[in-house]
């Protein structure tokens, strides 16, 4: 083949490696920042759940035990009953919702991502395909950085 | 026979190709004093071509439907790799003819830095070798198509961002 041509040919598939790259980046910073979002929505449920609500149900609590002594019996009492479990289960289900976005997400950033790490590698020498592999890399990074701030946000945020 | 090429500095994104076969570079550090050296071996059968090229995207044989490609799968452009200011083209030629193991070593200049007697690339071997072009020449084609590329990148995203624009007063209303 004309040289030429060989270096059209190399030099488009590492561009088209490059493409892969910058795509599947934007993929995993789509994944990560409803998972960011939903981290500063968990600690802010994590405020409001577990600290206003344990005042109040502590309070709530006291009150039930001195009504229980008062009456003289102890019926039996769940403990989800007492902490809000109404809460908890609601934000359960908006963490199955962004876990799902996020694992979509992830998953086409990754498949992206190596594909044109691949290219990245096979392409040694040609213009701009270190810069294939490098965004390829970051987006398994942030990727990564996605799906455990969404799990961590699962976790706090009351789990699945 | 086996002949290893060496670059000092930076090819300028330049392909270095041994009768038509791509070299792959190996990073070795600093040599000579310049840093970013880089090494590359082949096997070749008696005489070797080297040829150092480097072309824009534009100034290829189909460049429309590559760009067009690259432009739509780009998402309009949002994530396409940029294309570069630079649209000075390189061909570089080189014949040797190799009776044991050889070396070259090569060193590109950039065309901004480029003195008027100064060759594109500088080749410095053992071995006798006839040189055939070394020269880089402006593609003032490419210049242009790639002026028509930003400006029609450009136009949609405004003509884009008018529309949505509208939609949503017409919407609002």
């Amino acid at each position: 083949m004309d040289n030429n041509l060989s270096y059209e040919r190399d030099e488009t598939i590492a561009r088209a490696g490059r493409l892969l790259g910058n795509l599947g980046l934007a993929f995993a910073i789509f994944a990560l920042l409803p998972s960011l979002l939903h981290v500063f929505a968990s600690i802010l449920a994590v405020v409001f759940t577990y600290i206003i609500f344990f005042i109040i149900n502590l309070v709530l609590i006291l009150i039930t035990l001195g009504l229980i002594l008062l009456a003289g019996n102890f019926p039996p009492i769940k403990y989800s009953d007492i902490f809000g479990g109404t809460e908890i289960s609601l934000f359960g289900e908006l963490s199955g919702a962004f876990f799902a976005v996020v694992s979509i997400m992830g998953i086409i950033a990754c498949a992206l991502a190596v594909f044109a790490i691949i290219i990245g590698k096979r392409m040694k020498g040609v213009e701009g395909a270190k810069a294939a592999a490098g965004r390829g890399i970051a987006a398994i990074s942030v990727t990564a950085v996605a799906l455990v701030l969404t799990v961590i946000s699962v976790v706090m945020g009351g789990g699945l | 026979m086996i002949l290893t090429v060496r670059a000092e500095g930076n090819l300028c994104g330049a392909g270095v190709y041994v009768n038509g076969k791509r070299l792959k570079f190996k990073n070795t550090g600093k040599a000579n004093g310049i840093y970013g050296a880089s090494e590359a071996k082949t096997e070749v059968d008696g005489q070797a071509e080297i040829s150092v090229i480097k072309r824009s995207p534009f100034g290829y044989k189909k460049w429309f439907w590559r760009v067009a490609v690259f432009w739509l799968s780009g998402i309009f452009g949002l994530f396409t790799p940029r294309y570069k200011k630079q649209v000075s083209s390189l061909d570089c030629k080189f014949k040797a003819e190799l009776k044991d193991d050889s070396s070259v070593v090569l060193r590109v200049n950039p065309p901004n830095f480029l003195q008027q007697s100064a060759k594109p690339v500088i080749a410095v071997s053992e071995i006798p070798f006839e040189e055939e072009n070394n020269c880089w020449f402006n593609d003032m084609a490419a210049k242009k198509r790639r002026k028509f590329y930003h400006i029609f990148n450009a136009l949609f995203w405004i003509l884009l961002a008018v529309a949505v624009a509208v939609t949503f007063i017409l919407i609002a209303k």
